[in-house]
């Protein structure tokens, strides 16, 4: 059974009690006795008042369940989030209730705390919209209910088992971000750089506007009031793969702006890039093992998956191998590919070298961006403070920058990217992806 | 009226009247008393009811004071007994002073109540001493008043030893005082520290809901223009709980206080039928009621907690 906790508040004044019947003894004033006694008796009749009123108050007393609650949003979108709680309470009390979650969810609207007095048998719903400010998985939950006696003398809480999970997935303009499931698949054709149209591949059905060839008019599926036309797809099997390296060497830097961060918002990029060229695109994430791996794909459930994966990105406290995934794709990559990694580079470098010449061999190609380390932290106030960081950073930057002289030699470009992110180098790879496919 | 300004007024009440029945004892030409009373009380009043501008014209008020008595004492030989005028002065304007910390807005209720008790024992040692001077002769000296409250204070401290000693007849002079007038005060003063306690709270100090306030959130109109809601969610939405206050006719807390004032009225009632048992009826009943706070709250699982049972 929960027990009452006595508040600063209400310790502080028994004390002061104590203290007041102490200057009674003093001056044997009958006064100041009968202040001192009732100050004590004030407050322990409210203690005990309390603890009698709130017998059987614990999480066994409360039921609560989460009621259509957001799983995804995007960052700075909007994710609805209630909880409704059942008691079971032997009288009223005040009561504060409050659903906890991160302080990078901001409100938007309603409250995710209430405090109010609460009846015996009556529900009680939290309900608020909320916004998440940067990319990831949140854990929402538990919620505390918090007992308050009239005077703010105890108190008594329980937290109740409410457990829920956001994704806030980055917003990337083409990619879509719904639900597949849950939502119409958006109408093609929109993107000026769509490949859709022309082809011998059935893609999907859209309703029918005027400008369309009626020859593609699909009647088996159009009813009354409503046209469907079939739109198909060029053959096409050009793959961009990228490869996401989340070891421990991918936190450097200060704040939440570290090498991972923004090989993240350079792989969203080039999500968006490879969808709205109509590439199939595919993302691994990897440390010293296989994190997550979305084989190339394409179409609004892929798209899906491919932010979510990247919203869900954190670094492991582990090393990495590069090596290790060239090795892994060797046998899956069905095509020739474009890989891209996002790496710090580290292992061995025979090894890395090896495990890419497997690759080559198979016709893939290869573009690495290795963080710049020293440049996701700020300059320091002071040179000695300055001197002191590069000694300390010497061994992982050496180690990076010897891997990738390494790589340059076997033919691979290795760009550097640090706190202004890898758009510039970016768009020099998909614009020689972009030929092939012409040359193709 | 503001329950605060309320309660600052019933805080003064009993000073006043102290202050009242005691600077009549001097002679109108001891101007140190006046002067010295008066800037304690300023003082008192921008302590307590100032912000922060008003805290710093009372720091140099304070200052200012402080400066005249050790000039006043340096110079004794000079000035005669302004010194004593002066030390007189700041003992009847004490009380206020004391008090005073427990008149400010965010002086939680334990430093207002140890502040008001304190602030009645100098007045009822003010009140001894008055008793003192005016047996003697009129006008009083201010040198024979300060002295009788520093040799009131001493004896009351000597009588208390005598009696835990086992001295059959202690001299007690802070008992003798019997003034219903006094005590009466003394009780508004004590009614103006519970009127700014028994407006519910959490221990944050933060207001709970009372009927008085109710506060209807509603449904919000705008919120589809944020989120797209489904119809589900929108359900809920509108249908969240919003602060609510208690709907009982019985206000919340009434209890307690029912309680402390019976506890109060037995203590009156026991001390005249037994006073000399009463102070131990007193202290075995506190210790037991502390027992019981401890048993009840987290305290003694702390307890079982370190005792490894």
């Amino acid at each position: 059974m929960t027990q009452v906790v006595l508040t600063p508040r209400g310790g502080a004044l028994l004390a002061a009690g104590l203290v007041a019947l102490v200057f009674a003894f003093y001056s044997l004033s009958l006064v100041l006795f009968v202040f001192a006694t009732f100050v004590i008796a004030f407050v322990s009749a409210e203690v005990f008042l309390f603890a009698y009123a709130t017998r059987g108050f614990g999480p066994e007393a409360f039921r609560a369940q989460r009621l259509e609650c957001s799983s995804f949003a995007p960052v700075n979108g909007a994710a609805f989030v209630a909880v409704r709680i059942e008691p079971n309470l032997r009288s009223g009390v005040y009561a504060e209730v409050y659903d906890a979650h991160p302080d990078r969810l901001t409100i938007v609207d309603g409250s995710p705390r209430l405090l109010t007095w609460w009846n015996p048998g009556v529900e009680k719903t939290l309900a608020y919209v909320t916004s998440p400010t940067v990319r990831g998985r949140f854990a929402l939950g538990p919620t505390f209910v918090v007992a308050h006696d009239t005077f703010g003398f105890g108190f008594k809480q329980v937290a109740l088992s409410t457990p829920w999970t956001l994704e806030a997935i980055p917003h990337y303009p083409s990619v879509r971000l719904r639900r597949p499931e849950r939502f119409p698949t958006p109408t093609f054709g929109q993107s000026p750089h769509s490949a859709r149209g022309a082809g011998m591949d059935f893609h999907s059905l859209r309703e029918y506007v005027s400008t369309d060839d009626p020859r593609r008019i699909a009647w088996t599926r159009s009813g009354k009031g409503t046209m469907y036309v079939r739109e198909f797809q060029r053959e096409n099997q050009e793959e961009v793969v990228l490869l996401l390296d989340v070891g421990r060497t991918m936190a450097a830097g200060a704040g939440i702006a570290d090498a991972l961060e923004e090989a993240v918002e350079a792989a969203g990029f080039a999500a968006q890039y490879a969808f709205d060229e109509d590439i199939r695109f595919g993302l691994l994430l990897f440390s010293d093992r296989i994190v997550r791996h979305l084989p190339p794909g394409r179409g609004p459930e892929h798209e899906f998956e491919v932010a979510r994966a990247l919203a869900g990105a954190e670094v492991e406290p582990r090393d990495s191998s590069l090596a290790g995934v060239f090795e892994y794709l060797a046998p899956r990559l069905a095509y020739p590919a474009h890989l891209i990694a996002f790496s710090s580079l580290d292992g061995d470098s025979a090894e890395l070298a090896r495990a890419w010449g497997l690759l080559a061999r198979s016709g893939h190609r290869l573009n690495v961006f290795a963080p710049d380390l020293r440049g996701f932290y700020p300059k320091l106030p002071t040179e000695s403070g300055q001197e002191a960081l590069g000694l300390l950073m010497r061994p992982e930057v050496d180690q990076v920058d010897r891997q990738a002289q390494q790589l340059r030699q076997f033919g691979v470009p290795v760009a550097r990217y640090g706190r202004n992110g890898a758009t510039e180098g970016l768009n020099l790879v998909f614009s020689q992806v972009r030929g092939r496919r012409v040359a193709g | 009226m503001n329950e605060r300004a309320l309660a600052t007024g019933l805080f003064l009440l009993p000073f006043l009247y102290v202050a009242a029945l005691v600077l009549p004892l001097f002679p109108r030409g001891d101007v140190g008393v006046y002067f010295a009373f008066g800037t304690c009380l300023a003082i008192a009043l921008i302590l307590g009811l100032g912000g922060s501008t008003g805290q710093l014209v009372a720091v140099v008020l304070d200052l200012l004071l402080v400066v005249l008595v050790v000039l006043a004492l340096v110079a004794a030989n000079s000035f005669g007994d302004l010194a004593s005028q002066l030390t007189a002065g700041v003992l009847v304007g004490l009380p206020f002073l004391v008090s005073a910390l427990a008149w400010r807005e965010r002086v939680g209720l334990a430093h207002r109540t140890v502040a008001l008790a304190l602030a009645i024992v100098v007045a009822t040692a003010l009140l001894a001493a008055r008793e003192v001077v005016v047996s003697a002769t009129l006008p009083a000296a201010p040198t024979d008043f300060v002295q009788a409250f520093f040799t009131t204070n001493l004896t009351q401290l000597q009588g208390l030893i005598a009696i835990a000693s086992g001295s059959p007849e202690p001299n007690l002079p802070l008992r003798a005082v019997a003034d219903p007038t006094f005590a009466a005060l003394c009780a508004l003063a004590v009614g103006g520290v519970l009127l700014l306690a028994l407006r519910p709270r959490t221990g944050t100090d933060e207001k709970l809901p009372v009927a008085a306030t109710l506060i209807a959130a509603g449904a919000r109109s705008d919120v589809h223009r944020v989120i797209p809601f489904s119809e589900a969610q929108r359900r809920a939405f509108e249908s969240r709980s919003s602060d609510e206050p208690p709907t009982g006719a019985w206000p919340p807390g009434l209890e307690s206080v029912l309680a402390a004032t019976l506890a109060g009225s037995a203590l009156i009632v026991l001390a005249f039928l037994t006073p000399l048992y009463t102070p131990l009826i007193l202290v075995l009943g506190v210790a037991a009621i502390l027992a019981g706070v401890g048993l009840a709250s987290s305290r003694a699982g702390s307890a079982t907690r370190l005792l490894g049972t």
